[in-house]
């Protein structure tokens, strides 16, 4: 295997290091969502996308640094998450009862298009949008490179997938968190509203998608379909690494995925690697479907 | 009951409230994606139109006229003034592609208008998305166009990667693609034309002897191609084929994803075949998204690609700088001829100045031969509403004025192969390089290199 070196071998790991991590923040993300709240939120598509647009757009007008266009983007993404879980899937649950996940599900679906064809409406004159703000650089070491971009997005994805996990293990609020994951009935009872938990959660999530979002665009540019790929990735890294894990082993099963797909290029084509990723994903629903079951939680109305 | 969502059970008990709730909202997204996404793209064009690159407007006047001068003499009983034609444009509205939808609409509206302002037919263009190369998208597209029976269509991406075709021939709906042509392994196909280059491939002789002359230091060539599943293999022993000629020796060939944003593994791949230089079978805005992270990559060689693109351009930013360009180009700042200045001209007023690109050219003289093929067959007493007639006398004479080539007073010609590509067998094409934020010509050639000059 004419492709097996040790050359190719870290340079390929490099890379898996840079998209694992994305793949990392991208499953906690969504994962704290559909753990805690039980909603299959497709339009995540819609706050990631947006997200990249606004940082790209503020980027651009305001003459923004990339981190500062950064955490601008990622709060509308926020805003958009809290104002769908409060505008659409909430009432929807509410009028919906026992079949909330399906309404929710389909109602999603249709968001997350609508949203698509809105920033493409939007944006009509600009097929994509660069971000500014941030001047990339190649580092050679030995025979592998580094780009900057590249280290900055390891660094942030994990910066925050550990602040969170810190976050939910050592705090009130992550106490409050897990409690309404565990059982959002009982957590009522001893006066916490899951709702408001809900609204954070969706807050924390969009915000970390958005993140996410920014530093992808930075890398390529903002478009209309950039978000529906990495909801695929971001729903089965959550899925394999098991709802409601903390946010570092969900992490390091994003980490894996990087990595795995990524050093499947020693092997073969590159237009497959991505198939790896969902060949992981057939190989444990084969041999785990028990985990299916517990995936999403039917409404209550505690929580509707 | 489980909580699957997907249980059937749990269908069969929801009630009907309950479903035209859920359908009423996903429903809602699900209509609008063809209306959000057709908007500004579809409907009859006249003497004032829409346009679809900027929301200009197009209008007709000044030297419109003049374009009679370039494109022979056309006889007003067969013009075909008053006849409303149906014609399908089948582009990329959506998806990565959706720049090439935009732009070659708006170069097709304008002819549209200037035709019937000529005293040609009214063109109702009737706008299918592809969605930028989904088979099944262009499929149900032709299938659609041929139950409306309309004879006749303009298409991008070599007839949605040669997915139309089968439907192009059964409808017998006359086709022109001057978007893709025909590639490699669309000719010969019945009622299907490339009226471009085709690309990448037709640029790689010129380009490689502009390489064998001013860049000796490159011996070894890698290759990027978009996947384009069972054509990959003649795209690649095609080059191949060309490389070897021009006695240098082909690299790796890594296929990508259309619409890829990472490129790690394919630079790896590349960076570890050492080459002198890359060339670039991808488009669109996969070339600026490559650029991008290929800049940064350490490879630091030559890289070729086939297409000009703003959009893309500006993805890629200052890593755009030095990228060779091997292709039809139109000079839009140097129009060929006193017809494509016309229209530079008409279509910055209708696009709020901006810049016709070549896609825009394309289907703007591409529409002109339909209208050129129609007089034929009205002269002739047929029925140009019929794909078959079309055809025919296409054949018998399978070129029309262009705005490529020629001079001030004189339109180009763009010549097809009816016999056996179905290909243009002449075209003016140029290898520019892209320096300090413009397009600079290097050489000028035509198909396998003929006619080859440098700038």
């Amino acid at each position: 295997m004419s492709d097996l070196t040790l050359d190719n071998f870290l340079q390929l790991t490099v890379a898996g290091i840079v998209s694992g991590s994305a793949y990392a923040l991208l499953g906690v993300a969504f994962g704290l969502i559909l753990s805690v709240t039980g909603r299959f939120h497709f339009a995540f598509t819609f706050t990631y996308t947006i997200s990249a647009y606004i940082a790209a757009e503020v980027g651009q007008q305001y003459g923004l640094p990339l981190w500062l266009a950064l955490i601008v983007g990622a709060l509308v993404g926020a805003v958009f998450g809290v104002l769908f879980e409060r505008v659409v899937y909430r009432p929807l649950a509410e009028k919906s009862g026992a079949y909330a996940l399906l309404v929710i599900f389909v109602a999603s679906l249709g968001l997350a298009i609508i949203g698509r064809n809105l920033i493409a409406l939007v944006w009509i004159d600009t097929a994509s949008l660069q971000i500014t703000g941030f001047t990339n650089a190649g580092y050679n070491i030995g025979p592998v490179t580094l780009t900057k971009l590249g280290i900055v997005q390891v660094i942030v994805a994990w910066i925050l997938i550990l602040a969170l996990g810190a976050v939910l293990s050592y705090t009130g609020l992550g106490r409050i968190v897990r409690a309404v994951r565990v059982n959002p009935e009982m957590s009522l009872v001893v006066g916490v509203d899951p709702k408001t938990v809900y609204l954070a959660v969706f807050a924390i999530g969009s915000f970390f998608g958005g993140v996410a979002a920014v530093l992808n665009a930075t890398q390529t540019a903002a478009s209309p379909d950039m978000g529906f790929n990495p909801l695929f990735y971001a729903f089965v890294v959550a899925f394999l690494a098991g709802l409601g894990r903390h946010p570092v082993v969900v992490g390091l099963v994003g980490l894996f995925l990087g990595l795995i797909e990524s050093w499947s290029a020693l092997f073969m084509s590159t237009q497959w690697t991505s198939l790896v990723v969902f060949g992981i994903l057939f190989i444990y629903v084969a041999l785990r479907p028990v985990q299916l079951r517990g995936m999403l939680r039917r409404p209550t109305p505690a929580t509707a | 009951m489980s909580n699957n969502p997907f249980n059937p059970e749990l269908f069969s008990r929801l009630s009907r409230r309950q479903v035209l709730k859920a359908a009423g909202v996903g429903g809602a997204a699900l209509a609008a994606l063809p209306l959000l996404s057709a908007c500004g793209d579809e409907g009859s064009t006249g003497t004032t139109t829409p346009g679809a690159a900027g929301g200009g407007t197009v209008t007709t006047g000044g030297d419109v006229s003049k374009i009679m001068n370039f494109i022979g003499p056309v006889e007003e009983a067969s013009a075909g003034k008053g006849l409303a034609f149906d014609m399908g444009l089948v582009l990329a509205f959506t998806g990565p592609g959706a720049f090439f939808g935009r732009t070659m609409s708006a170069g097709a509206k304008l002819a549209a208008a200037h035709i019937e302002s000529l005293g040609g037919p009214k063109f109702n263009l009737i706008s299918k998305d592809h969605k930028s190369g989904d088979p099944q998208a262009g499929v149900q597209a032709v299938k659609e166009l041929g139950f409306a029976k309309v004879p006749a269509k303009l298409a991008s991406y070599n007839d949605d990667l040669g997915a139309m075709l089968p439907g192009t021939e059964q409808y017998k709906m006359f086709t022109f693609d001057g978007g893709g042509g025909t590639s490699t392994y669309a000719q010969g196909k019945p009622y299907f034309y490339g009226t471009r280059a085709i690309t990448p491939n037709d640029g790689w002789p010129g380009t490689l002897r502009f390489i064998k002359e001013e860049l000796p230091e490159v011996k070894r060539i890698s290759t990027v191609f978009w996947d384009l599943g069972p054509n990959n293999q003649i795209n690649a022993d095609d080059l191949k084929r060309r490389i070897q000629e021009a006695g240098l020796e082909m690299g790796t060939v890594e296929y990508v994803k259309i619409g890829a944003t990472d490129y790690s593994a394919a630079m790896q791949k590349i960076k570890a075949d050492k080459p002198d230089a890359v060339f670039l079978g991808i488009f669109g805005n996969d070339i600026g998204v490559f650029m991008k992270q290929f800049s940064t990559s350490g490879i630091n060689k030559p890289v070729v690609c086939a297409e000009y693109t703003q959009a893309s351009a500006d993805v890629a930013g200052a890593a755009y700088e030095g990228l060779y360009l091997g292709f039809d180009y139109f000079n839009a700042e140097k129009p060929d001829n006193g017809w494509s200045q016309i229209f530079v001209d008409e279509f910055k007023k209708a696009n709020a100045g901006g810049l016709p690109d070549y896609y825009a050219a394309n289907y703007y003289e591409d529409l002109f031969g339909m209208w050129d093929v129609i007089r034929r067959v009205l002269a002739a007493g047929g029925d140009p509403k019929d794909g078959a007639q079309l055809d025919k006398a296409w054949r018998e004479k399978p070129e029309f004025p262009s705005v490529y080539g020629g001079d001030a007073t004189t339109a180009g010609v763009k010549a097809v192969d009816v016999a056996k590509t179905h290909s243009v067998t002449k075209r003016p094409m140029t290898l520019s390089q892209y320096k300090n934020g413009k397009v600079v010509p290097l050489a000028y050639f035509d198909l396998e290199a003929a006619d080859y000059r440098k700038a």
